[in-house]
């Protein structure tokens, strides 16, 4: 079941919605392990929701979501809750316990899910926020950090027990470029230190092209996926011109006006 | 199949030092165990240099990593040199990113110790500001009421008739039930004694007496406080919590124009029309009683007609506007003050009931004295 040619991650033939039409329809796509993997796509195309099916918190109309050879769909009780041990997942608005300091929101799962003794558990969560550059903001409130930390808090919320399988939704939306960019810089180094899998959801085209092994691209209109594959070949050598439109930043042709081609760039140079 | 556990063996070395030998699967499962055991030993026997051998480690997660930056930190600590061997080459990248020095002062928090001046300070500041946010509320409230009284039109009443319905149209089951219920209670625990007396009639004096001018406003009150007092609360806290709040103000709406002055309008119209139904559906509570004894419904009626006139109906009356503005405000106060997150709105919703139903017993009270003196 280790065995590193398996994917890690098998989503097979994936219907999802919320009772009233399907938001995505028959979703196919593997995802090995180590790799980071990205979905992607405009707002409002379901990348969020799928990623809630593929750690269970729906139930698809029709599927399977294999996690590490375990079918999450159909698992129930105990089985389920070994499958979900083996994942983190960090939410698109943190979702961390207002009420509980940085250090006591990562040592939550670790109180609840480990025998450690108290010391080893302070000291693990102290070593986890480091991880995220966190450190020396142990004691404070949520409230009391800015967004890109809450979100790095939170990403260290996820990793407290070592999961096998990474879901991070939106991780750099919001912050600006630099943190932006450090916040990739400590998903590749989670990446290659933990030998975790990551999947993460992300329309940041610089944050995609510096970080993925491996994208899909969902549609609103088609429903599911339109591309799979590398970042840059996507960019460069796309059939599909939604594709391409994407990775290129250009509204599309019916609203694009006159003025929309002249980039600011380029009316500076002027 | 591997070795589930991990276990630890200590070996002195022949220049006086320690070599401690970790095996087997150092995860958050097994670390526990071995993580005290080796506390143990270096408190036991301290050591200038320690030799840890990590050779036979078959699994490691970040658990494992951080036993071996522990007992790092603790030589360090003490002055003393330690020494990794073995470690296989995935885990010395994991353990090089953390470094003991790092992790010295590290230590559980440990609540401060409280000292009574202090405490009475920092009560005193609370009080103080509290009183300072209680004036400057009513004041923005008062200002907010004369505006809309001016510009009528300006009130957001579609948002005010919607909560109307929510929290006074919607409450009339709970009012109904328990309205009915104390009457008929009432009624019945009265009877027994004023029965011996052949007195059994003036049960509709007592009843609707006390029900137009005590009970009914006193029990709705204390209904609408549990009930719509937190719901505001509540409401608002969230919206403070999700910047809602500060939104609403950057949009150059005021939130006390916005949201308070509808919650207020709205428990002003409700509070009363509410109080007149629980009093009637008392009475009528009552009447089962009487009925069940064998006296006719037109009599029941007449006795209450006798009993009760317009000027305790109106003085029952007029305190549930007091009342009205009290859990609104209330409510509303607590909402727009609520801070932190998800308990702070649970602090809100609390404090409010809390103190809406404290303030409606003293307000009855107050109006209590002044009808006596009055003699109404
Ligand atoms: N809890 C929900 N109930 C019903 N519909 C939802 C829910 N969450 C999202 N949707 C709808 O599903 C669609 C996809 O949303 P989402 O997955 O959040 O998009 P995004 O790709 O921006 O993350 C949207 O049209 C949204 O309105
Ligand atoms: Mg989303």
């Amino acid at each position: 079941m280790n065995d590193s040619s398996t994917p890690i991650i098998d989503v097979r033939n994936l219907t999802v919605g919320y009772g009233e039409g399907p938001i995505l329809n028959d979703v196919s796509f593997r995802v090995h392990r180590g790799e980071v993997f990205i979905i992607l796509g405009g707002s409002g195309c379901g990348k969020s929701t799928l990623l809630k099916h593929m750690i269970g918190l729906f139930r698809p109309y029709r599927g399977a979501i294999f996690l590490n050879g375990q079918d999450i769909v159909v698992a129930e009780g105990e089985q389920r809750h070994r499958i979900l041990r083996q994942i983190g997942v960090s939410y698109q608005s943190g979702a961390l316990f207002g009420s509980m300091t940085l250090l006591e929101n990562v040592c939550l799962p670790l109180d609840e899910f480990t025998t450690l003794p108290r010391d080893a558990k302070d000291l693990l969560g102290r070593m986890k926020l480091k991880l995220v550059g966190l450190q020396g903001f142990e004691n404070h409130l949520p409230s009391a950090v800015s967004g890109g930390m809450q979100k790095r808090a939170a990403i260290a919320r996820a990793i407290a027990l070592d999961p096998a399988i990474l879901f991070l939704d939106e991780p750099s939306a919001g912050l600006d470029p630099v943190t932006s960019a450090e916040l990739d810089q400590l998903i590749l180094n989670l990446a290659a230190t933990l030998s975790s899998t990551f999947v993460i959801v992300s329309h940041e085209l610089p944050s995609i092209f510096a970080i993925a092994d491996h994208v899909i691209m969902l549609d609103k209109q088609a429903r599911g996926i339109i591309a799979e594959g590398l970042p840059a070949q996507l960019r460069d050598h796309s059939p599909d011109e939604r594709v391409r439109r994407f990775f290129n930043r250009q509204v599309s042709s019916s609203t694009q006006g006159e003025n929309a081609t002249r980039s600011k760039e380029s009316l500076h140079h002027e | 199949m591997l070795t589930t556990h991990a276990s630890l063996e200590t070996l002195p070395t022949p220049d006086g030092g320690l070599r401690l030998k970790l095996t087997g699967r150092l995860d958050a499962a097994a670390t526990g165990a071995v993580w005290k055991q080796a506390q143990k030993v270096l408190a036991q026997r301290p050591s200038p240099h320690l030799l840890i051998d990590a050779s036979e480690i078959s699994t490691c997660d970040s658990a494992g990593i951080g036993l071996l930056v522990e007992l790092g930190r603790r030589q360090l600590q003490a002055g003393h040199r330690y020494e990794i061997t073995g470690l296989s080459e995935e885990n010395q990248k994991l353990l090089n990113l953390f470094d003991p020095a790092d992790f010295m002062d590290a230590k559980p928090e440990e609540p401060q110790c409280c000292s009574l001046p202090i405490e009475i300070g920092k009560a005193s500041l609370s009080f103080w500001n509290h009183l300072i946010t209680l004036v400057a509320f009513i004041g923005e409230l008062v200002v907010a009421l004369f505006a809309a009284m001016r510009h009528p039109r300006k009130v957001r009443w579609k948002d005010a008739f919607l909560i109307f319905e929510r929290a006074g149209i919607n409450a009339l089951p709970i009012i109904t039930l328990i309205s009915f219920l104390v009457g008929l209670i009432m009624a019945f625990q009265s009877a027994i004694p004023m029965r011996q007396f052949g007195a059994e009639i003036y049960v509709a004096n007592l009843i609707s007496l006390s029900m137009l001018r005590e009970l009914g406003p006193l029990m709705t009150a204390i209904i609408l406080a549990g009930r719509s007092g937190s719901a505001f609360a509540a409401e608002l806290g969230t919206m403070k919590v999700n910047e809602e709040i500060d939104a609403l103000t950057t949009m150059g709406l005021d939130p006390v124009r916005f949201l308070v002055v509808t919650r207020l309008l709205a428990a002003l119209a409700a509070t009363p029309l509410l109080t007149i139904f629980a009093g009637m559906v008392g009475v009528i509570g009552g009447s089962v009683v009487l009925l069940t004894m064998g006296y006719p419904l037109i009599t029941y009626i007449n006795q209450v007609l006798s009993a009760v006139d317009i000027t305790d109906l109106l003085s029952g009356l007029a305190k549930t506007f007091v009342f009205g503005i009290l859990i609104a405000g209330i409510g509303c106060l607590q909402g727009l003050t609520t801070r932190g997150g998800a308990s702070g709105v649970g602090d809100s919703a609390t404090k409010a009931v809390v103190t809406g139903i404290i303030l409606i017993v003293v307000t009855d009270g107050i109006f209590a004295v002044v009808y006596y003196y009055l003699g109404i």
